[in-house]
């Protein structure tokens, strides 16, 4: 298979997905936000019934779980459809993503811990490794072309 | 490189970097409890810990590129598995403690669960190899 491809592929399955995420995600903030006013109209869940609300949050937070799997899911696929070359550049970047995301979570967890700062959301940690990532993608893409006009 | 003088190096700097995550850990802890150091002393003196665990990571990173490609594959696609267990539990959990209002994790143990994750998966290859032997 091509490079332009298994692009075409990713992008095929990994933009849906991340519409969905970011949908799922913003609908499930409304419902929280909205179901502590009076005015949401979540609260025909909520009301005199906490234990039905509840229910739905946990409903509503497994769509974008979902959406991240199908994201993770596209980019392992894509990864594997490329050229041994290509495969590696993308597993550095990942490599690079997770060094950021262990030393945001151990360096901010040891704060947290020894100095009894407020806690970091772990819900983070997946948006600072997707920086990470891209960032050193971008970074080692360009280095490798760079090289590729010296020669 | 060869493997045994990589292996020797490796474990060499892990064990620096573990006593010093341990001092600096244990240290902090005391120093915060029994001693009225500014909370800028503090922050300064956590770095010990930080620094050492990243020396740490480093290191490791170090001996994964002095491997054969072989065995550097099989130490890359153990990171991958404990990276998927880390970002599915982040994801998952991350989301379930903003909305819906789940115990928090504290951001430290992810990397316990990176560990776990990488540890059973480059045990399990490794028995999965010896066993094809």
């Amino acid at each position: 298979m091509t490079e332009k491809q298994a692009i075409h592929r990713y992008y095929k399955m990994a933009l849906p997905a991340m519409g969905l995420y970011i949908i799922s995600i913003a609908i499930a903030v409304w419902a929280r936000d909205g179901m502590t006013t009076s005015e949401s109209i979540f609260n025909f869940w909520s009301q005199g019934n906490t234990g039905l609300a509840k229910a739905v949050y946990y409903a509503l937070a497994v769509i974008p779980i979902i959406a991240i799997g199908g994201m993770a899911w596209a980019h392992w696929r894509f990864i594997t459809e490329l050229d041994e070359y290509m495969r590696m550049i993308q597993i550095k970047a990942l490599l690079i993503g997770l060094l950021c995301m262990l030393a945001m979570a151990t360096g901010w967890g040891m704060i947290e811990m020894l100095l009894r700062l407020p806690a970091l959301p772990i819900f983070w940690l997946v948006p600072i490794f997707w920086l990470g990532f891209s960032v050193s993608l971008g970074f080692i893409k360009a280095k490798e072309k760079g090289f590729g006009h010296e020669e | 490189m060869e493997m045994k003088l990589a292996k020797k190096r490796y474990y060499k700097s892990f064990a620096i970097s573990m006593g010093l995550y341990l001092i600096g850990m244990i240290g902090v802890s005391l120093m915060r409890k029994y001693m009225n150091f500014s909370i800028f002393i503090l922050y300064g003196l956590t770095l010990l810990p930080i620094l050492a665990l990243l020396y740490g990571i480093a290191e490791h990173w170090r001996y994964v590129n002095s491997l054969d490609e072989y065995l550097r594959s099989r130490q890359i696609k153990a990171m991958m598995v404990g990276l998927a267990l880390m970002l599915s539990i982040s994801a998952s959990w991350g989301i379930l403690e903003e909305i819906a209002d789940v115990a928090r994790i504290p951001s430290l143990w992810f990397l316990v669960i990176f560990c776990v994750g990488y540890g059973l998966t480059e045990a399990f290859l490794n028995h999965r190899d010896k066993k094809h032997d």
